[in-house]
């Protein structure tokens, strides 16, 4: 039986766990946070690839679109198989820890470039808008535009480095916002473009790329030998086109944060991401060869694509102007918001490898204030800060060396996934289609296919963008040798210090905050919901009962309070209460893994107390709990346990208030109301 | 198979569908230790006294045709864990098959008895059977008898009492007090 305290806990002594891992967002919140990324190319991504092979740029541009439909398949089944399934946890497991390391440097180059070639894209846009602006108010200005689109990308990138700093879900709210203003625009571009060309005609673009000396890159010297239209030509040109479906890895990024039903709600997102890219980039592009005449399409607006569009859409001159702020004020927050997903993706990625003891512990220290890993965002923002300033507006050069990150972070992972169908045989809630037994032996075409394309653009990259390949392998190889320098001191500190290994089979330690609370109050654990479950959990190995609750609640009508005990003498908290114990950790770990796993929040407390069953009774009466669960007892058999927490409850329940009490274990339940 | 083992394959279900919180806790009448123990059944012991002995004592208290069988069931629940709530207070307590209702007996000595337990000696044994069929009111009724001799001071309170009417009137103030409230409250609930 409990030992009832003489005196009832005073709520002082209850801690709120708090991180930013247990906030989770619909599949819309999802997918504007991916399209922010992969949408956002829209605004560049025809001025490049133009650039490079000419006015066939569209057809490429269309046929990468369609491309990233497998690679869509690829991450989902790479995040069908882990959570946290970013390049570096699906290329360790299947390749292990070298290759994962230099997967993710390249993968990091991507990411340092996304937030840069997005922010002063966004800069050339508003200076373009700016400078077409002055004279029709009789200001005789010309601002120069590669300054200006520096100077307004470290504005945007400080800025959401604060966004970031201060918590992902605003960050996605603002992303749900900025999807929605994007697809007015582009419901808008594409019907005026329309109108435009019904009205005057149109030419299809030509299929065959015209190369110049700095898209062959190294392989100019051998231009008599490469057909257009052949097949190193074909890929040369896809190669360039790439860049349209650079974000594509945000997929893997946004999967933690996905609510339940998790794999269902990723593809529905990966779908929406999918449909909404492929008709606004291709057909945008389409629309900017056919409607701007060649005489200034590359020379006026090979950087502000869309802003020249506008301006050759039929209708009155001041109508078009006002249009052409319209789409620079949502490119402005498109691009804005890729800014935001790249800081985001990236510091997913750096967490994890953080989590893996690749980075130094300090890096992954939350935010006292906000949870946030606060130290990862500055370093990656950093980076991003001083692209800008070395790229000094040049969006054409930006593009060039975004893409090495981009192809190559895909190839690790495609090539990661397709090696895990032999090595992992557990069966997958979804894979890549097109997959055939033959003789017992699996032929998973569908991913080697889809392999064999991204390895061949990669080498087609690799040996035609100079920029690229020079800066992008310097990039890689720096960041590859810090990741191993520092995973080697890391080492050597943890085994000089003997940590224990705490992180069990999830593979990380996650880094919460222990905030005292006043009082325990419903409001004071944010708890604003009609419905409250409180959940108590003993150790990291007796979690059925939460998954299982985690599954069958309605989220918009209850608050899941999770009640772990931090064991005391007394029932008053001593010393440092603000970092958790090794054992803790390990717990709230497993706990926010299982939170992950769903896709739903919890309310994480952690309360002294040498009499769990009376503190499970206190906390149920102090939340105005209608539910209590707990796993089954070592000790003592679910009838007896049931018998404890009726008698605490009994002790507790001034009011007289009902609650249902469960106990939930191996596929059994004991369930009565009090 | 007993009534205990069917009871238990009765409650241990497998879970086939996802339960929406929209089926409301049952509508419950309150449950009240007064309404199960009477004067007759609250007896006074002297330090001197066994913990074997009370429970005996208490047992024989509830007249049952095989008294011996019912202290064996106490015993065998004492055994599988204490049922002492806190520091001086005791629910002994057992599950029989087809009782009829629940039947309890009140044991206190004011200056305690050592349990074979390191706990501290127990001054109010509170003896209940409960019908093995009926868990619901059997967990309720132990809800009851916490939230009445758990409460503040009235263990003390009761010490100072020396007859069983007075012993009896105590509780019954005591839930009556809360009675009308608790209804009110398992009403407005339900």
């Amino acid at each position: 039986m409990p030992n009832i305290p003489g005196k009832k806990t005073t709520a002082s002594n209850v801690i709120l766990v708090t991180t930013a891992m247990l906030s989770f967002i619909s599949f819309w919140r999802a997918s504007a946070i991916v399209l922010c990324d992969i949408a956002s190319t829209v605004y560049y991504i025809g001025g490049i690839a133009e650039h490079a092979i000419g006015k066939a740029a569209p057809w490429f541009v269309l046929g990468v679109m369609l491309f990233s439909y497998t690679v869509r398949s690829l991450y989902i089944e790479s995040c069908s198989m882990f959570v946290r399934g970013g390049v570096y946890r699906v290329v360790k497991e299947a390749m292990g820890g070298t290759l994962a390391k230099l997967s993710v440097s390249a993968l990091m180059f991507d990411y340092v470039l996304t937030g840069p070639i997005s922010a002063v894209s966004a800069g050339q846009y508003m200076v373009g808008l700016l400078n077409t602006s002055f004279p029709n108010f009789h200001i005789h200005w010309h601002l120069p535009p590669d300054i200006f689109a520096v100077l307004f990308a470290i504005a945007i990138t400080v800025y959401f480095w604060w966004e970031n700093i201060k918590g992902v879900p605003e960050s996605s709210d603002k992303a749900l916002k900025i999807m929605v203003m994007t697809t007015i625009m582009a419901v808008l571009v594409i019907a005026w473009s329309l109108i435009t060309l019904w009205s005057r005609g149109f030419h299809w673009p030509p299929f065959a790329p015209v190369f110049n000396k700095e898209s062959l890159g190294w392989l100019h010297p051998f231009k008599d030998n490469i057909k257009p239209l052949g097949v190193i030509g074909i890929t040369i040109a896809f190669g360039h086109s790439l860049l349209a479906m650079s974000g594509e890895e945000s997929l893997a990024q946004v999967y933690r944060e996905i609510e339940a039903p998790k794999l269902k709600n990723l593809e529905i997102a990966g779908f929406i991401v999918f449909l909404y890219s492929m008709l606004l980039t291709s057909l945008v592009t389409f629309f900017a060869i056919m409607i701007i005449p060649d005489a200034v399409r590359m020379s006026q607006y090979s950087d502000n694509l869309i802003s020249g569009l506008t301006m050759y859409f039929v209708g009155p001159m001041q109508l078009k102007l006002l249009f052409q702020a319209f789409v620079v004020f949502v490119g402005f927050l498109i691009l804005s918001g890729a800014v935001n997903t790249s800081i985001i993706g990236s510091n997913g990625v750096m967490n994890r490898l953080g989590e893996d003891g690749i980075l130094p512990e300090f890096l992954r220290h939350p935010h006292p204030r906000f949870g946030t890993s606060h130290r990862l965002i500055n370093v990656t923002v950093g980076l991003q800060l001083l692209t800008i300033i070395l790229c000094r507006g040049n969006i054409y050069v930006l593009g060039e060396a975004y893409a090495f990150g981009v192809i190559w972070s895909f190839v690790f992972k495609a090539l990661a996934v397709l090696i895990l169908r032999y090595k992992d045989k557990t069966p997958r809630e979804f894979r890549v289609p097109l997959n055939f037994k033959i003789k017992g032996v699996d032929l998973p075409v569908g991913l080697s296919l889809i392999f064999l394309v991204l390895f061949f653009l990669a080498s087609a990259n690799l040996v035609t963008k100079q920029v690229a390949t020079v800066s992008g392998s310097i990039f890689t190889l720096v960041f590859f040798i810090i990741f191993v320098v520092s995973e080697r001191i890391n080492e050597r500190k943890h085994k000089k210090k003997a940590v224990p290994e705490i992180a069990g089979h999830i593979g990380h330690v996650d880094r919460v905050n222990l905030n005292q609370m006043e009082l325990l109050t419903p409001e004071a654990c944010r708890c604003n919901k009609p419905k409250r479950i409180v959940v108590a959990i003993r150790g990291p190995r007796v979690l059925i009962h939460l998954e299982k609750i985690l599954h069958e609640i309605d989220p918009d009508d209850t608050d899941v309070i999770v009640l772990t005990s931090k064991v005391a003498k007394g029932y008053q908290l001593e010393g440092d209460v603000s970092q958790p114990l090794p054992e803790e950790e390990e717990l709230f770990t497993h706990i926010i893994a299982i939170a992950e796993k769903v896709g739903r929040s919890v309310t994480l407390l952690s309360v002294p107390t040498n009499d769990p069953y009376y503190i499970m009774a206190r906390t149920a009466y102090d939340l105005k709990a209608q539910e209590l669960v707990l796993g089954k007892s070592e000790k003592f058999s679910p009838e007896l346990q049931m018998e404890e927490i009726a008698v605490a409850w009994g002790s507790v329940n001034e009011e007289s208030r009902p609650l249902k009490i469960r106990i939930i274990w191996d596929g059994m339940e004991l369930k009565e109301d009090l | 198979m007993s009534l205990r083992k069917k009871w238990l394959r009765d409650k241990l279900v497998k879970e086939r569908s996802v339960r929406k919180f929209d089926s409301p806790i049952q509508e419950m009448k309150p449950i009240f230790v007064s309404d199960h123990l009477s004067s007759k059944n609250i007896c006074f012991f002297e330090t001197a006294c066994t913990q074997e002995f009370v429970l005996n004592e208490l047992v024989s208290m509830l007249s049952f045709d095989d008294p011996v069988s019912i202290s064996n069931a106490i015993r065998e629940r004492e055994e599988s864990g204490s049922t002492v709530v806190t520091s001086g207070i005791a629910f002994p307590h057992a599950r029989i098959s087809g009782l009829g209702e629940i039947r309890a007996a009140l044991g206190i000595c004011s200056t305690g008895i050592q349990t074979n337990s390191e706990e501290d000696p127990i001054r109010l044994f509170f003896l209940f059977v409960s019908p093995a069929e009926d868990t619901r009111n059997h967990l309720r009724f132990l809800t009851s008898a916490s939230s009445l001799f758990l409460k503040e001071n009235f263990l003390h309170d009761l010490m100072e009492l020396k007859t069983h009417e007075a012993v009896w009137l105590k509780i019954l103030e005591s839930e009556v007090k809360n009675k009308k409230v608790k209804v009110e409250m398992a009403l407005s609930n339900a």
